[in-house]
């Protein structure tokens, strides 16, 4: 037996480390030959997704090196750096290999310094073992069994039967925006088979997936369907992801079944009552990463995680939550890259519910639902789920319909608010009226529709973090003002994404010139649940 | 050449004479540079930097029709200038040049590891072949340089470099924090081996920049903030006492001429405490003033402090000075014995050499002791010092009572040069002295453009050395006044206006304010960059939610191949 050989990237910094690394050689300083370095000009150039990509391919460790503080060649990006590390480690503490990365200062006369530091890092990460992404056996990418060629496509989704009648770009959301984008357009290519100018038109990508298109399509075109193949036989690479991709790596990550999340729960509070086995299950998707990929644009939906599950007690339910809960592979599905990774998350996730016993599995995020129920009888067979699936709105219908949820006595002064219908959730699952039946039930609230709403809203501006622009942003601000106009003071979501993706729009910290905000507040309906009940421990309302 | 054609890259490997080819398989390393994806050409060199390797490159994009070139050799830091102009002669745009580091990334630390060190060479090319595959032709912009220097620290070295410049036609403001110029030499006796007053070497200096009206003189006044970059530095210069106005500059470039201090051995052969133990310098300032007591005896202790004792360097001036001394003590009173206690005399050169023995002949003592076992002193009977020490020759402790116990300590940093430092953006080193770019090849650089190093604030010296280094200090300065212009690097940020949502996030981590919001894009609002404020650092790819923005010759995309070439075993 050969023994383990650590492979580490090392991110080094131009001026003080990389520096570093050039006098530990003047000096012959002797250190492990496993560290391989890239030269950045700053450490504050290492994003979260170089990290999470590199331990994705299989890295066993990764160190990024930088001046020391105060020193930086550039005032301050040894700052930034730290801030990305920190991050990254608190995504890496959930899949349990946080201590594969380090974060050292080294300067330019540390030679000696430097060699210590590889030596330990190399020694370290040789206590660790391999990364269990080294035996990856699944990776995301094109998938094999995709038919590369258009006709095909074309056949398989029935974009033929296009009327050319124009009603999808009448309410595409992106024509809206730029008149150039049109669905019929990328059909059309489709249809006289171009791949070279589907690929090339931005439009495959901008679509956000979002359904209005293919609900007033009166010849039944579907184009959800036609734009997620299409984008399967163009491409596997992740260009248009956003947040740099560490989303849709993770989901490559913890499709191999060697990866565990030992740090999955760690949101779960004392006193809160979870259970490893039991009739309903609470799938958090991937909630308990949402906060640290998402540090630098200043949003927190996490907290829904725990509002659901102390709604979901105070009515005596005591849901299973799985440790070894895996990414539901929606990303993939949607930006081309299902690979091989996608039907063995599935399998995963299907196998580890059925090891539960749960015979109900209810969703925070609708796309983890749209996915269960619609993409994994695709890879799994017709019959594979045989646990009913259900959003978080609908069970909390339920228990308020079943009076099992003691909401308090409504107050006469009634807050208005209105609620974002996702479009996972309304148009592709068809669940309009669950979320309203909680908001009519919520005293102290009054529910005002926005003018788009139900089967025929606006979406949040993005989806499957992909392709966050311009379009995203408008559409977000858009709604919002929507939301604005119809009276609300609080804009309710059912989605952790819309919540993120509003929020995020919010917070931006824009410039002096940027026009104000609409003035609405974006609220969790999980969340909002739970203050109204009560059980959010300082809780207003 | 059109960056968009397929690439054809040349790998050119290079032995380095036997410091990279003598501890990795350098032929292997080319002949597997050859099996990777785009790479046409491959090769391995004697010397890759030498007249003959780079026409080896020239000679390859001609002939081989290169669009990207890379070499595996020493280190970017050093040599990337040298190739990159290389690429340029032979017509090809300098930045379609990627370098990887198999010297001091690899021979020269796995010295026993040939084979995986060999591997790991590979590895690095792999690597640089996948950065550069996706390298992209860049264009350098030019900015002009403020034609003016500044000069910190008004010692001998700074008044040196400041007349050097002024000489040569350009303005200079050297700045002093203390009230008169000369530093150190102020306090200094005679000069050896001259036998001159440093009155002598600084009057006449001072009056030479007094007359210059390119000088600008600004003693009692000291740096408080400095922002900018070579060619263009903006300085705030303040009074050290009181609340006088502060003054604004712009300089093109400046020299770090701060000094050194001389080290105070508190709690050492009883200084501070025992009465008749004094440094060098005190010794020096008794001389000068002529105050001394009537000694009949004294004892020097070298290294007081220096080469493991409280700093690990050795100070290199502290014997001459010592040595010096002692001869000045023998003269005054010839019937006194002066002995020197030593652990190694380190009289380098021509005349120090002389002057050593000059001090034997004249009789004064030099008396070795163990690095183990330093003298000790406490207080003696009648006033006297007692110091016992170690005779290594005859083999047993002396005790000598004596008039006066001189002790050579070394020259030290500044307390506070770790503020200065920060301020300059440039490294102290281990020993806390300005810390150079390259200990054999940039002695007189910093790391950053435009910022140069002079005299004992790089490490003790003495004053022809200080002398020499600061003309060489003027001369790198005078370098980029008398070029008017410096040539940016293009590793800046650029938006993609299409996909910037104009958010200002990048605005919020940029380190220079070299990021604005203004009007455009589809939302109404979208990022811009303005390329000569930015540095290239790269912060703001990391901020940007929708990786609208990126920095050229670093892009996600780069890097990113970078680690999967490594991942992957290929491309």
């Amino acid at each position: 037996m050969t023994t383990f050989e650590p492979e580490i990237v090392a991110l080094c910094c131009n001026w003080c480390s990389y520096a570093g690394a050039d006098l530990a050689g003047v000096s012959r300083i002797q250190y492990p030959p496993n560290v391989r370095i890239l030269r950045v000009m700053c450490s504050g150039r290492v994003e979260v997704g170089h990290i999470i990509r590199a331990l994705e391919m299989g890295a066993d460790g990764v160190l990024v090196t930088g001046c020391h503080p105060g020193d930086c060649h550039y005032i301050s990006g040894n700052e930034q750096a730290e801030k990305a590390i920190a991050a990254t480690k608190e995504i890496l503490t959930v899949l349990g290999m946080e201590d594969r990365l380090s974060l050292e200062w080294i300067s330019a006369a540390e030679g000696q310094r430097f060699g210590q530091v590889m030596t330990d890092f190399v020694e370290r990460i040789r206590a660790l073992g391999p990364n269990p992404m080294k035996e990856a056996k699944v990776s995301r990418g094109n998938p094999g069994d995709v038919p590369g060629r258009l006709e095909d496509l074309v056949d398989r989704t029935g974009v033929m039967y296009c009327l050319e009648c124009g009603k999808c770009e009448a309410t595409c959301p992106i024509t809206r925006m730029e008149i150039a984008y049109s669905p019929m357009l990328i059909v059309e290519e489709a249809l006289r088979d171009l791949p070279e100018e589907l690929e090339a038109d931005k439009g495959l990508w901008n679509c956000i997936t979002c359904g209005l298109c293919s609900h007033r399509c009166p010849s039944g075109v579907d184009f959800l369907e036609f734009v997620r193949q299409a984008r399967e036989v163009e491409t596997s690479s992740c260009d248009r992801c956003a947040h740099g991709g560490v989303f849709h790596a993770l989901a490559g990550i913890m499709a191999n079944e060697a990866v565990s999340q030992p740090g999955r729960l760690d949101w779960v509070e004392d006193g809160m009552e979870v259970a490893e086995k039991g009739e309903l299950l609470y799938f958090t998707g991937c909630l308990p990463y949402f906060e640290p990929v998402l540090w630098d644009v200043d949003v927190h939906p996490a907290g829904a995680l725990g509002s659901t599950v102390r709604v979901m007690n105070h009515a005596g339910i005591v849901p299973v939550v799985m440790a070894d809960e895996r990414c539901c592979g929606h990303d993939l599905v949607w930006s081309g890259q299902s690979g091989t990774a996608f039907a063995e998350l599935a399998r995963l996730n299907v196998e580890a519910i059925k090891a539960t016993g749960a015979r109900r599995v209810v969703f925070t995020c609708p796309e983890g639902l749209r996915t269960f129920a619609k993409d994994y009888p695709r890879v799994l067979g017709e019959d594979a789920i045989d646990f009913e699936l259900l959003h978080i709105t609908q069970l909390f219908a339920e228990l308020i319909e079943e009076g099992r949820l003691e909401l308090p006595e409504g107050t006469d002064e009634a807050v208005p608010l209105t609620i974002q219908d996702p479009c996972r959730l309304g148009r592709h699952m068809g669940i309009v009226d669950a979320p309203r039946k909680v908001l009519d039930s919520l005293p102290g609230y009054e529910l005002r529709e926005m003018e788009h709403h139900g089967l025929n809203a606006h979406c949040c501006g993005t989806s499957s973090w992909l392709n966050c622009g311009t379009f995203s942003k408008r559409i977000q601000v858009e709604r919002m003002t929507q939301a604005e106009d119809a009276g609300a003071d609080l804009l309710v979501t059912a989605c952790p994404k819309c919540f993120s993706h509003f929020n995020c729009t919010l917070n931006e910290p824009g410039s002096d010139d940027t026009p104000p905000k609409p003035a609405v507040e974006i609220v969790d309906i999980s969340v909002l649940l739970s203050k109204t009940l009560g059980l959010e421990g300082g809780g207003d309302r | 050449m059109r960056h968009d054609e397929e690439p054809r890259i040349g790998v050119f490997v290079c032995h380095c004479g036997s410091n990279i080819g003598g501890w990795l398989d350098v032929p292997a390393v080319a002949e597997y540079a050859g099996t990777l994806p785009y790479v046409v050409h491959s090769e391995d060199n004697l010397y890759t930097c030498a007249e003959d390797g780079l026409a080896a490159i020239r000679k390859a994009i001609k002939e081989q029709d290169l669009n990207r070139v890379i070499v595996a050799s020493c280190t970017p830091r050093t040599h990337e200038p040298l190739f990159q102009a290389t690429c340029e002669e032979a017509g090809l745009n300098r930045y379609l040049f990627e370098f990887v580091n198999i010297r001091d990334q690899c021979s020269w630390i796995h010295m026993s590891e040939w084979d995986a060190a060999t591997e790991k060479a590979k590895e690095l090319v792999r690597m640089g072949v996948a950065k550069a595959t996706r390298l992209v032709p860049l264009d350098r912009s030019t900015a002009p340089v403020e034609l003016v220097a500044m000069v910190l620290g008004g010692g001998i070295t700074g008044m040196t470099a400041a007349r050097a410049i002024a000489n040569s036609g350009f303005e200079v403001y050297l700045v002093e924090r203390r009230s008169v110029l000369g530093g150190l030499l102020n306090r200094l006796h005679k000069i050896w081996p001259t036998e001159e007053s440093p009155r002598q070497l600084l009057d006449g200096l001072e009056a030479d920049l007094e007359a210059n009206e390119r000088v600008h003189i600004l003693t009692g006044t000291e740096m408080v903030d400095l922002k900018g970059f070579v060619g263009n530095f903006d300085v705030t210069l303040m009074p050290v006492e009181g609340n006088g106005d502060g003054l604004d500059l712009k300089v093109g470039t400046i020299i770090v001429a701060t000094g050194a201090d001389e080290m105070k051995p508190d709690g050492l052969y009883g200084y501070g405490e025992v009465e008749g133990v004094v440094t060098e310098l005190e010794l020096e300032t008794m001389l000068r003033e002529g105050n001394l007591p009537e000694i009949g005896n004294a004892v020097f202790i070298q290294c007081t402090g220096a080469r493991g004792q409280r700093v690990t360097y050795c100070s290199r001036v502290c014997c001459m000075t010592g040595i010096k001394n002692a001869m000045e003590l023998r003269e005054l009173y010839p019937e006194a014995s002066i002995n020197v206690l030593y652990r190694d005399i380190m009289a380098y050169g021509i005349s120090y050499e002389e002057l050593y023995q000059r001090a034997r002949v004249k009789g004064v003592g030099f008396i070795r002791h163990p690095k183990e076992e330093p003298p000790r002193v406490e207080t003696g009977p009648d006033g006297k010092v007692r110091v016992t020490y170690r005779d290594v020759i005859l083999g047993r402790d002396i005790v000598q009572d004596v008039d006066l116990v001189v002790l050579s300590t070394p020259l030290v940093q500044h307390e506070d040069a770790k503020e200065l430092a920060q301020m300059l953006r440039v490294p102290l080193g281990q020993d806390r002295f300005f810390f150079e770019a390259h200990v054999k090849l940039r002695p007189i650089d910093f790391a950053s453009d435009g910022i140069f190093l002079a005299g004992t604030a790089h490490g003790p010296k003495d004053i022809e050395e200080s002398i020499v280094q600061a003309l060489g200090a003027a001369s790198r300065s005078l370098t980029f006044l008398k070029a008017g212009q410096v040539l940016s690097e293009p590793i800046v940020a650029v938006v993609d206006e299409d996909s910037c949502i104009g958010c200002g996030n990048c605005i919020e981590v940029c380190p220079y304010g070299a990021i604005e919001l203004k009007e455009g894009g589809k939302r109404g609002q979208v990022a811009e960059v303005n390329p000569g404020l930015c540095k290239g650092c790269g912060t703001c790819p990391g901020a940007c939610p929708s990786s609208s923005i990126q920095q050229l010759g670093f892009t996600d995309e780069q890097i990113l191949a970078m680690i999967t070439a490594l991942a992957n075993g290929g491309d």
